[in-house]
């Protein structure tokens, strides 16, 4: 896996055989149609679970693709603004995975929801240093937790498999490896 | 070193293509949410129909690789190609407004251009009422309903 800029504080990763990154695969296929009514088809029970109210597949569809329109739109203008306040930016849309992390720390797993309240779309990070944020992919949360599903268990794989790659290139410090080491 | 020099280092120089691939998207915004919303009609059409992408771009007479960039929503469709689409899977897929029904639509910032000749028509016409008055009338008129 290679990581790449994205712009100054965010970060993206590139993994083995792919030729675009993490945050470029995850907005294609945010606004991708056939891949989002696949998807939809495929989780249509986790839809009508109840949580989402009686949604039909073709307006998930449409919700998705509008909330990524309006969530990568925002991204592009934390992209535009000055260092100081694009890393205040990120700092506020990169939240603790864990809810229960009452602190701000270096290599925390974090992720970034869309703008609905009810919004299942889901981008996640490490973050490496304050306004500093490896982008390690994104997922449709339509369950409770992560483990619940294959492709959020893979979305947490991806931030494992990230956290061991700046572990093994040395970008954390003793600390912080102790931590992660414990917490995976 | 600093973790985020780092993180600069082991990135060395590497560039991601999103910024430049979702500015084109925000700039395309407008065409993009109909050619989704086109995308999907075709993809429910399909799943209904039980007929494959190949066997609708057989019925249309363009290669599988055109009709798979159409239900990804990333084409800027023609209309030769929309109507293609809807022969093939017997659905119509736009429609056109008359003259009569067709509704105005919502231009950013084009209302408040003609605020001041709102402004000069109104105050002359009831000398009494206050800016604030007028104001809200301004407002609370819908553009298509307004006359100088």
């Amino acid at each position: 896996m290679e990581i790449c800029r994205i712009f100054v504080g965010m970060y993206g990763v590139r993994w083995e055989g792919r030729e675009t990154d993490s945050l470029q695969e995850t907005f294609q296929a945010w606004q991708d149609i056939e891949k989002l009514e696949a998807f939809f088809e495929a989780n249509a029970m986790d839809l009508s679970s109840g949580f989402f109210g009686r949604m039909s597949v073709e307006r998930a569809v449409r919700e998705t693709a509008a909330e990524a329109r309006r969530f990568e739109k925002a991204i592009v203008g934390i992209a535009r603004l000055p260092r100081k306040a694009s890393e205040d930016a990120l700092e506020a849309m990169f939240r603790p995975l864990d809810d229960l992390e009452w602190r701000s720390r270096a290599f925390s797993r974090r992720k970034a929801k869309g703008s609905h309240p009810k919004s299942w779309l889901r981008l996640y990070a490490i973050r490496v240093d304050r306004g500093t944020f490896v982008v390690t992919g994104g997922a449709i949360k339509l369950t409770h937790k992560l483990q619940d599903r294959p492709h959020t268990r893979e979305a947490l794989r991806c931030l494992e498999l990230c956290a061991a790659f700046l572990k093994a290139e040395q970008v954390m410090d003793g600390d912080t490896l102790y931590e992660l080491t414990n917490e995976f | 070193m600093e973790k985020k020099e780092k993180l600069e280092k082991i990135a060395g120089g590497k560039v991601s293509g999103w910024l430049k691939e979702a500015e084109a998207r925000v700039s395309q915004h407008d065409w993009r949410t109909k050619s989704a919303e086109v995308a999907l009609v075709v993809l429910r059409c399909l799943r209904k129909q039980k007929l494959s992408q190949k066997d609708l771009a057989v019925r249309m007479g363009v290669s599988p690789q055109h009709l798979n960039k159409i239900v990804k929503g990333n084409e800027n469709l023609t209309l030769e190609t929309i109507a293609k689409l809807e022969l093939a899977l017997g659905v119509q897929l736009i429609a056109i407004s008359s003259s009569r029904n067709a509704k105005p639509l919502p231009v950013p910032g084009r209302k408040f251009q003609m605020l001041p000749t709102f402004l000069n028509t109104q105050v002359r016409r009831s000398a009494k009422q206050d800016l604030k008055t007028v104001l809200g009338v301004f407002l609370e008129t819908p553009e298509h309903q307004w006359k100088s």
